[in-house]
């Protein structure tokens, strides 16, 4: 990594000294009055440097490279699908004609300047249908959770216009991720977690005691978090259909089903889609992502407008949506993030995302069989594009726990797997490859974590060693509450 | 076969299946996932060379009619951005990164966020700002969540001309919740109780354009026990009294004008700013300041027992991901432009506002606003007409309003930004001379 030698750059921007400002960037063309209030104007300016381009260029390239990145390192992060962003999705994106439209053509109505974005969506949902055996997609939600509350605010409205006011629980597993939960809670349901430390996936037996006339529906990821597809998937879509309720398929794990597994089929009723995961856009040190929301037939109605329609004199937007929830974002979605995944769509056909998605599980199977030899994997059979390692007895036996495991494989620059996640497994380690490594990566995966794991605990607790920084204090950081 | 962004050739997957045991892709795929739910192949696409890709969305982007639209505004606007943005945002280092859950491997994520929080607070003169959130709209609801966490009164109190995009999206997103959403008048609010009420939520400039004090609203609200929302312009700020200035509690605003250009609608930038005492029950993700054990000074997210990952059900909002690189994209937008860049941005827009403003005070045209920053609005008998004259001449004169929301008929909103020139102005002013003597 550059950065290896302390400049002044690297510093706070706040802290280096007032340099000529870029003030080239453009003209002032005009000569007309300040006509504001003095009493409504600031009263001294913002306080913060003037500083030349090349001085904010050193400084934040310097931060740049105080970091780990999927362009740079292996991010074997379960869950989250770091895999790799080809770079044409992001040149292409790079136009003036993108970037400087404006929302409000879309509030004007004047779709006819805008054909070329309208194709594009159609088509993106098109092939996102396609997919999931959804009929119909909203492009709104602006990331995962955002996609939640969609769905669930969706599930909600079905509910009010049946009159079923009852309906008020949502069952969730206790692998779910943590947005479920809080996401049900938003659309005023309640959650019911249900453990399924038994079989490490939910079983029909598990809801029964639920499937009543309360019952609003279930949100569940299949693949789970522990990278094992429910087997009593249909049977549990009945059993929920049947009580009066609706599925809703978390989408967060869906590379593994890319392609090849419908979700439709499975007998969800509304998904939502992780673009920033399965399609491919980037992370963005954590955002912006996208979550479309796909659903079937009966509940086009209730989802968002406008949706983006195909009629005889071209793409147009369609806004009477009897039931619609309204709104979830102002325009139509993460316009430039759903541009991103169409190209990576383009690019890899139907068949390349089942071929992705086979390699994928390969992947994971392939480390799952390396690791398993390292360390103990609890719910051990074939897995999708994930497992679940657990670091539980080698802390008993040697004191190295699942973050001292994390922290070492640092200093072999790679990014730690997810930790303590999910939290049916003790000391979790949960490992998703990705299609996108070689194996010359995944192989030195394996090297990197047998090394670590060799290591005496007194070493392990004070890595990283070759970071710039070591572990930080976090209590000190919550108590001090330094945030600006 | 292509690779589909795989790495291994044919005899590493095959060697690779060796090892697991599996006799095939197929195989080892279909024993994880059940065959039984496998997709219907009919409605496939077929998958296209990077060369074939590439004209092919370019000849779709070509089909777009380009239009100027330099004069609209209504909390989306068009200023300029300096390439060195781009450039910065387009490292890798930044874009491919994950979220900076360990800090080790993340400190140029977290000292840029806590950089970004930094500026929010400088620009806001409020206490602590979060990392961001989706957008201005989704803040806005995040701000209506934390005033009822803090406040248990399950009631805010807006101010009607809020942009009804935002009015729009907070229906959505709280129709599922026992909260009540009133809407009054800026004068009725100061006439009103509001000790019922845990928020009033006012947009300053509002849909209008209109600029006003804040300073009563606040002590209005704060002796009846309320919280008050500002929902702010961030450029507005380099000429305008910040939130932090006028007692404001919460200050939320559309990110976007920050050195994000426009891209029809997204992605954006959820700013949230606040008072201290309000700090833990903040939504979002939140860098701090500590030390490693080396007692060097560092960077980490912290006070994360308030969110969803820990809290899981009793989170302060289901938010996980924030918009990181768009809250880069603003902060290095803000540090190329700087303290002097800053206010002249501000300014240059509001001088074009005002030359506009003047002219059309001589042609008697009645406009709405009264006190403006850089737009306003304005009544013409037939806006259509002069909708489309202009639009005939390839430009958009504004926002018509009532397209939005009912009670702003018959009025145009034209905002004004440093990327137009004066000749543009002229024009834009000859058209409307012209449509009011024909």
């Amino acid at each position: 990594m550059a950065g290896f030698v302390e400049t002044p750059y690297q510093g706070l921007i706040f802290n280096l000294p007032d340099s000529r400002n870029g003030f080239d960037y453009f003209d002032e063309d005009i000569d007309a009055p300040i006509l504001i209030d003095t009493a409504l104007m600031r009263s001294e300016p913002v306080d913060i440097g003037n500083w030349d381009e090349l001085t904010v260029m050193r400084h934040f390239i310097s931060l740049s490279q105080e970091n780990f990145s999927v362009d740079t390192n292996f991010y074997p992060l379960g869950s989250c699908t770091m895999k790799y962003n080809p770079k044409v999705c992001e040149s292409l994106i790079n136009r003036e004609d993108i970037i400087n439209t404006h929302p409000h053509l879309i509030s004007e109505g004047l779709d006819d300047n805008v054909q070329g974005f309208l194709e594009i969506l159609w088509e993106l949902e098109q092939m996102l249908c396609s997919l999931t055996g959804m009929d119909r997609f909203t492009f709104q939600p602006m990331a995962g959770a955002n996609g939640e509350f969609c769905g669930i605010s969706i599930i909600s409205a079905y509910h009010r216009f049946r009159g079923d006011s009852k309906r008020k629980n949502i069952i969730i597993p206790d692998a779910a991720h943590g947005t479920n939960p809080a996401s049900a809670v938003l659309g005023g349901f309640n959650p019911l977690n249900i453990s399924t430390k038994e079989k490490g996936y939910l079983t029909l037996k598990d809801i029964t005691p639920y499937l009543n006339d309360e019952l609003a529906g279930l949100m569940l990821t299949s693949p789970n978090t522990l990278g094992i597809f429910n087997p009593e998937i249909r049977k549990i879509a009945d059993a929920v259909h049947n009580a009066g309720g609706l599925l809703y398929y978390d989408g967060a794990n869906f590379n593994a089903l890319m392609g090849n597994v419908s979700v439709s089929k499975m007998g969800f009723d509304i998904v939502h889609l992780n673009l920033h995961k399965s399609f491919s856009t980037p992370h963005g040190s954590g955002g912006p992502g996208a979550g479309p929301v796909g659903v079937v037939e009966g509940l086009v109605e209730f989802l968002p407008v406008p949706l983006v329609e195909k009629g005889e004199k071209g793409f147009y937007l369609r806004y009477g949506l009897k039931n619609s929830i309204g709104k979830i974002a102002p325009f139509l979605g993460n316009f430039t993030i759903l541009l991103r995944a169409y190209i990576y769509l383009l690019l890899l056909g139907m068949e390349g995302c089942a071929y992705a998605s086979k390699v994928a599980v390969m992947n994971a199977n392939y480390l799952r069989m390396k690791v398993g030899e390292l360390l103990d994997i609890p719910y051990n059979r074939v897995c999708a594009h994930e497992f679940v390692a657990s670091a539980e007895a080698i802390k008993k036996e040697k004191g190295i726990s699942a973050l001292d495991i994390a922290k070492g494989l640092i200093d072999y620059g790679i990014h730690p797997p997810t930790v303590y996640f999910p939290l049916i497994v003790k000391e979790a380690l949960m490992i998703e490859p990705t299609e996108t490594e070689s194996r010359f990566t995944l192989d030195y995966f394996v090297q990197a974590l047998k090394e670590v794991l060799s290591k005496p605990a007194e070493e392990l607790k004070s890595s990283p060693l070759k970071t710039k920084i070591s572990r930080p204090d976090e209590v000190k950081a919550a108590k001090d509450m330094i945030l600006s | 076969m292509k690779t589909f962004f795989t790495a291994h050739t044919n005899e590493e997957v095959k060697a690779i299946l060796d090892e697991i045991g599996a006799r095939s892709l197929e195989f080892l795929y279909w024993s994880a996932l059940p065959k039984e739910f496998a997709v219907d192949g009919d409605n496939s696409w077929p998958s296209l060379s990077e060369k074939e890709a590439h004209e092919k969305f370019n000849s779709i982007i070509s089909k777009n009619k380009p239009i100027d639209t330099l004069f609209l505004g209504g909390g989306f606007y068009d200023h300029y951005v300096p390439a060195a943005v781009d450039s910065i945002i387009s490292r890798s280092e930044f874009y491919t990164a994950y979220t900076p859950y360990q800090p080790e491997a993340s400190q140029g994520t977290l000292k840029a966020i806590f950089e970004y929080q930094s500026m929010i607070t400088r620009l806001t003169k409020m206490d602590v700002s979060n990392a961001s959130l989706y957008d201005g709209g989704s803040a806005i609801f995040e701000a209506v969540m934390m005033a009822w966490r803090v406040k248990r009164r399950p009631a805010v109190l807006i101010d009607r001309r809020l942009n009804p995009i935002y009015a729009q999206m907070l229906k959505t997103y709280t129709s599922s919740l026992d909260i009540n959403i009133d809407y009054a008048s800026r004068k009725d609010i100061l006439n009103k109780d509001l000790s019922e009420y845990s928020a009033v939520i006012i947009q300053m400039p509002d849909f209008t354009g209109e600029v006003f004090g804040l300073k009563d609203f606040s002590d209005a609200c704060h002796s009846a026990g309320a919280l008050l929302v500002q929902v702010f312009y961030p450029i507005s700020l380099g000429l305008l009294a910040p939130p932090g200035d006028m007692d404001v509690d919460i200050a939320v605003a559309e990110g976007q004008s920050l050195g994000l250009g426009l891209n029809f609608g997204g992605p954006y930038l959820g700013i949230m700013a606040v008072k201290k005492d309000l700090v833990r029950k903040m939504p979002g993700r939140i860098v701090g300041e500590t030390i490693d054990r080396q007692g060097k000074r560092c960077y980490v997210l912290t006070l994360q027992a308030r969110e969803q990952h820990i809290r899981r059900e009793k989170a302060t909002s289901n938010v996980c991901s924030n918009e990181s690189l768009c809250a880069i994209q603003s902060l290095v937008y803000a540090s190329l432009m700087g303290r002097d860049g800053l206010k002249k941005v501000a300014e240059v827009s509001h001088r074009f506002a005002a030359y506009a403003y003047n002219n059309l005070e001589e042609m008697g045209v009645e406009v709405v606003t009264r006190n403006f920053f850089n737009e306003f609005a304005f009544k013409l008998k037939d806006i259509n007409a002069f909708y489309s004259m202009c639009l005939s001449e390839g430009i958009l004169p504004g926002i018509r309003m009532e397209r939005l929301s009912p009670e702003y008929k018959g009025m145009l909103l034209t905002a004004f930004t440093e990327k137009l020139t004066k000749g543009k102005v002229d024009r834009w002013l000859d058209l409307l001379r012209r449509h009011i003597r024909d």
